[in-house]
C-alpha cells in the first residue's frame, strides 16, 4: 500500500455533523455510509498524509488507543483497496487524461 | 421507537443533513445560452454579464468549502458554455460528484459522449417533450431536436452512462405519455413526468398556457399514475421534503447559483441571498442569511398551512411558484389544488380497491 494513500479520484464525500458521512462513487452509481472514524480517515486520504499521521489523528480525536487505532485504520484501508476505492500509485482521473 | 431503529444509516444521515441544513447539492446554472427555444422555458435572462470561467472556478471553490456533495450543471443548456468541460472537470477535481441536466442535442455526437464519460457523471438528466418529432420539435422549436435526442439516448446507453428522463406534461404531449414512457423503457430508464408547468422566473405567466387539460392532469394523478411511474403511488409530499416539518428542501438540501452568481434558495424560489463572488465566508451566509432563514421558516409555515387544508396531506407545493402566481409564497395556486384533489381521489380509489377494505366492508 502507498505510504501516503489517496482515495480514488472518482469519489466524492461529505461528513454529516459528527455522525459519519456519505461517500459517492459516481462511476458505479453507489453511495456508501461511513461512521465518524471512517469518514475522518477518508477525508485524510488526499495523498498528503502518511498512514501513521492518519492513525495519530484518529487517536487524538476518538477514544481509542494507538494499537487499536492502527489495527482499525489498516483494516479500513485494506477494505477500501479491495473495493477499488484507493487510487493506485500514479493513477489519474479519466477527466485529467481524456479531456 | 427510537430514530436509530426507524431509519437506515443512509436515511438517518440524509435526515440529519436536512434538519441541520447541510446542503448536499448545488444546482449551477452555467449559462442562459441555449440551442433550443422551448416555449415554456422558465429562464429570464436579465442581460447582466454572466460569470466568467475564472469566476465560476472561484464560486466552485466556495461551494466545495461549504461541503456540497453534488454539483448539477444546468442552464439554459449547460453544454452551450464554451468552457463546459473545463468547468465540469473542475467540479470533479475539487472532489464533488457531477450531475448534468441537458436537452441532449449535442450528445447526439459520440465524440461528445466520450468526453462526458471521462467526467464520470452520477447521471445525465434529459428532457423529452413528445414521443414523436412533430410534438417534441414543436415545443423545442428546433427541427431535428427529437432525432438528436434519440441518438443521444442511444449513445449514453451504449457508453453505460446513467440517464434520467424527465417530461413536463403539456397540452402538446398529453396524449403521448405512455409512448414517452416506452422510449425510456427501451433503455431501462424510468421517465419522470412533471404535471406542473411553472411561470417564468420574471413572473411572466405565458408558459402556463401550455398546461395540460385539467382532465388529463386528473387522470395523470389518478388512473394513469401507477402505470406511468413504475407502480408507485402518487407522492403525498414534495420529493425533496422527506418526512420533515418543512414543505420542501429549499435552502436546506441544496441551493441554486444563477449565471450571474446569485445564491438562490432553490431553482424555483429565486430570492437572492447575495452574490457568491462578493462574499468571503459562504458558510456564514448559508446559515445566517436573513433571506435563507426566512425561506426555511416559510417552508415550515407552508407545511403547517397545508396540514390544515382538507386535501393537505396530498399536496405537492412549491413556494416559488406560489409567490410568482399569487404574490404570496404561501398562497395556494390552482395547479397545486387540482393536483392535490386528484391525488386524494386516487388514494380514495385505491382504498376502495384494497382487498382488506372490501373484506371489512363485507
Amino acid at each position: 500500500m502507498d505510504s501516503n494513500p489517496r482515495r480514488h479520484p472518482d469519489t466524492a464525500f461529505r461528513p454529516v455533523g459528527d455522525e459519519g458521512g456519505l461517500v459517492v462513487i459516481p462511476g458505479r452509481s453507489e453511495v456508501k455510509v461511513l461512521n465518524p472514524v471512517a469518514i475522518k480517515v477518508f477525508a485524510m486520504l488526499d495523498g498528503s498524509h502518511t498512514v501513521e499521521a492518519i492513525v495519530a489523528a484518529v487517536t487524538d480525536e476518538f477514544d481509542v488507543d494507538d494499537q487499536q487505532a492502527s489495527t482499525d485504520v489498516h483494516a479500513f484501508l485494506d477494505d477500501l483497496s479491495a473495493n477499488g476505492l484507493l487510487a493506485k500509485p500514479g493513477e489519474k482521473a479519466p477527466w485529467e487524461v481524456e479531456l | 421507537m427510537s430514530e436509530a431503529l426507524q431509519y437506515t444509516p443512509y436515511e438517518h444521515l440524509k435526515r440529519k443533513a436536512f434538519q441541520e441544513a447541510l446542503p448536499m447539492n448545488c444546482q449551477l446554472e452555467l449559462t442562459y445560452r441555449c440551442n433550443h427555444l422551448c416555449s415554456f422555458c422558465y429562464n429570464s435572462p436579465t442581460g447582466e454579464q454572466e460569470m466568467t470561467t475564472p469566476q465560476v472556478f472561484e464560486a466552485l471553490k466556495k461551494v466545495n468549502k461549504l461541503g456540497v456533495l453534488y454539483v448539477t450543471l444546468t442552464g439554459g443548456e449547460a453544454m452551450c458554455h464554451k468552457d463546459f468541460y473545463r468547468i465540469a472537470a473542475e467540479v470533479r477535481r475539487l472532489g464533488m460528484a457531477l450531475r448534468i441536466y441537458s436537452n441532449g442535442f449535442l450528445m447526439a455526437d459520440k465524440k461528445v459522449v466520450k468526453r462526458i464519460k471521462a467526467l464520470s457523471p452520477m447521471e445525465v438528466e434529459l428532457s423529452i417533450h413528445g414521443s414523436r418529432p412533430e410534438t417534441h420539435d414543436a415545443l423545442t422549436r428546433i427541427r431535428g431536436s427529437f432525432d438528436k435526442l434519440m441518438l443521444c439516448m442511444e449513445n449514453l446507453h451504449e457508453a453505460g452512462i446513467k440517464m434520467v428522463i424527465k417530461c413536463p406534461i403539456t397540452r402538446f404531449n398529453q396524449d403521448e405519455l405512455f409512448d414517452i414512457k416506452a422510449i425510456g423503457k427501451k433503455y431501462g430508464v424510468q421517465t419522470h413526468f412533471d404535471a406542473v408547468i411553472t411561470p417564468k422566473d420574471d413572473g411572466d405567466l405565458g408558459p402556463l398556457s401550455l398546461r395540460a387539460d385539467d382532465e388529463v392532469v386528473r387522470k395523470y394523478w389518478g388512473e394513469w399514475f401507477s402505470e406511468l411511474n413504475g407502480g408507485a403511488a402518487p407522492p403525498r409530499a414534495n420529493h425533496c421534503a422527506g418526512d420533515s416539518e418543512a414543505n420542501c428542501g429549499t435552502a436546506r438540501g441544496g441551493f441554486t447559483l444563477d449565471p450571474y452568481g446569485n445564491i438562490l434558495p432553490c431553482v424555483a424560489f429565486r430570492r437572492s441571498a447575495g452574490n457568491i463572488l462578493e462574499i468571503e465566508d459562504f458558510e456564514e451566509v448559508w446559515h445566517k442569511s436573513a433571506v435563507l432563514n426566512e425561506v426555511r421558516d416559510l417552508a415550515v409555515d407552508a407545511r403547517s398551512k397545508l396540514d390544515k387544508h382538507e386535501d393537505g396531506q396530498y399536496f405537492t407545493f412549491c413556494l416559488g411558484v406560489a409567490e410568482i402566481q399569487t404574490g404570496d409564497p404561501l398562497g395556494l395556486y390552482p395547479q397545486a389544488e387540482i393536483n392535490a384533489k386528484s391525488v386524494r381521489r386516487n388514494y380514495e380509489l385505491l382504498q376502495i380497491q384494497d382487498p382488506e377494505a372490501k373484506a371489512d366492508s363485507a
